[in-house]
């Protein structure tokens, strides 16, 4: 009873993400929109973390195996992607790459920026 | 005979059992052997189409029970609220480091795959529609549709990508030496969202919580971004 207790929490959040991602004149995801609602209402303790715990534990430790049928799916676009398969593949690659090191870096970095513009205020206190 | 047969192949069922044993496998070669492109995922969706081929079952029967499996995709994405809202004071604390990671990793992913486009020749509609590959499947395919691209080729490239992230990622932290756990999941998510970040839980609370802001972040500036082009 619990954990159909907690899927109903999550589930409800998903249906009303739908709702609003369908009124909003801008493209949202509803799943985007039900993730910042699932935040807003676990930072005003409106739900308390124990009340999705398993859930939240299950879904999150599952994901990559949720994206299985997805993948799958990718087959029935070939007649799409056929004879630009391989440099549509590399682009992917390197892009992928590009934009991994890009922000991994600008976060490192600003984070430096960050932690001297601090140490210099409090030592000019 | 055959009707039964069909109806076996078309009952939910199917496709999940299916799906959990091919993942299965995925997880095991994994284990044994430890290299970074055999993930689970990307051998358990090569695994289930090689299957599904080799048997001649319809992929419309599988994706029955595909489908209830894709379902479950939205109410992951929005549990990543509950990993964030454990690891909320380091987002408090890095609040603009993860920021700026994502507006410039977002604008890398589209520029990057813009310019590759172009420079091996690819036609308008093919770039337009690996512009935004790195954000979630439904930004992606909104993006573009509206650059003029064909949203079919785009879940594609979104999913590739995915997969590509989930696989390279751990590599990346590696070589590159990311030892920060914010940056790695600010990274992993902006290059390759959930998918990607399905890794990125699995690599640490901190680097999914990140990951989980980063797919929220990056996809909401790919769509201002595209506004503008």
């Amino acid at each position: 009873m619990k954990i159909l207790f907690q899927l109903a929490i999550v589930f409800g959040l998903c249906l009303v993400g739908q709702l609003i991602s369908g009124i909003l004149p801008i493209t949202i995801p509803a799943s985007i929109i039900s993730l910042v609602l699932l935040l807003l209402l676990l930072l005003v303790k409106a739900v308390k973390p124990r009340q999705i715990q398993e859930v939240s534990e299950f879904l999150l430790k599952n994901m990559a195996f949720l994206f299985i049928p997805a993948g799958v799916s990718v087959v029935e676009q070939y007649t799409y992607l056929k004879g630009h398969i391989l440099i549509l593949a590399l682009i992917c690659v390197i892009t992928t790459l590009l934009t991994f090191l890009v922000a991994a870096f600008t976060v490192t970095g600003v984070m430096r920026l960050q932690e001297k513009i601090l140490a210099r205020r409090s030592g000019h206190e | 005979m055959s009707e039964t047969i069909t109806a076996v192949l078309t009952n939910g069922m199917f496709g999940i059992m299916l799906s959990v044993l091919a993942f299965q496998v995925g997880v095991w070669v994994n284990q044994k052997w430890k290299l970074p492109f055999l993930n689970p995922l990307l051998i358990g969706i090569v695994l289930t189409i090689l299957i599904l081929k080799l048997c001649r079952i319809p992929i419309a029967s599988y994706q029955v029970g595909g489908d209830i499996i894709s379902m479950f995709l939205a109410p992951a994405t929005t549990v990543l609220a509950y990993s964030i809202y454990q690891q909320i004071q380091v987002l408090k604390k890095y609040f603009i480091p993860v920021l700026a990671g994502c507006l410039m990793g977002s604008l890398t992913s589209m520029f990057s795959a813009w310019g590759l486009c172009k420079l091996f020749g690819l036609g308008d509609t093919l770039t337009a529609s690996m512009i935004p590959k790195s954000v979630t499947t439904p930004i992606a395919m909104e993006v573009s549709q509206k650059l003029g691209g064909i949203p079919a080729i785009t879940v594609a490239a979104v999913l590739v990508t995915g997969v590509l992230g989930a696989a390279l990622s751990p590599v990346f932290v590696k070589i590159f030496r990311i030892k920060s756990s914010v940056a790695a999941g600010v990274a992993i998510g902006t290059c390759s969202h959930a998918a990607g970040t399905s890794k990125a839980i699995e690599m640490g609370e901190i680097q999914g919580a990140m990951g989980g802001i980063a797919i929220g972040v990056s996809g909401l500036i790919t769509v201002i971004i595209a506004l503008f082009l």
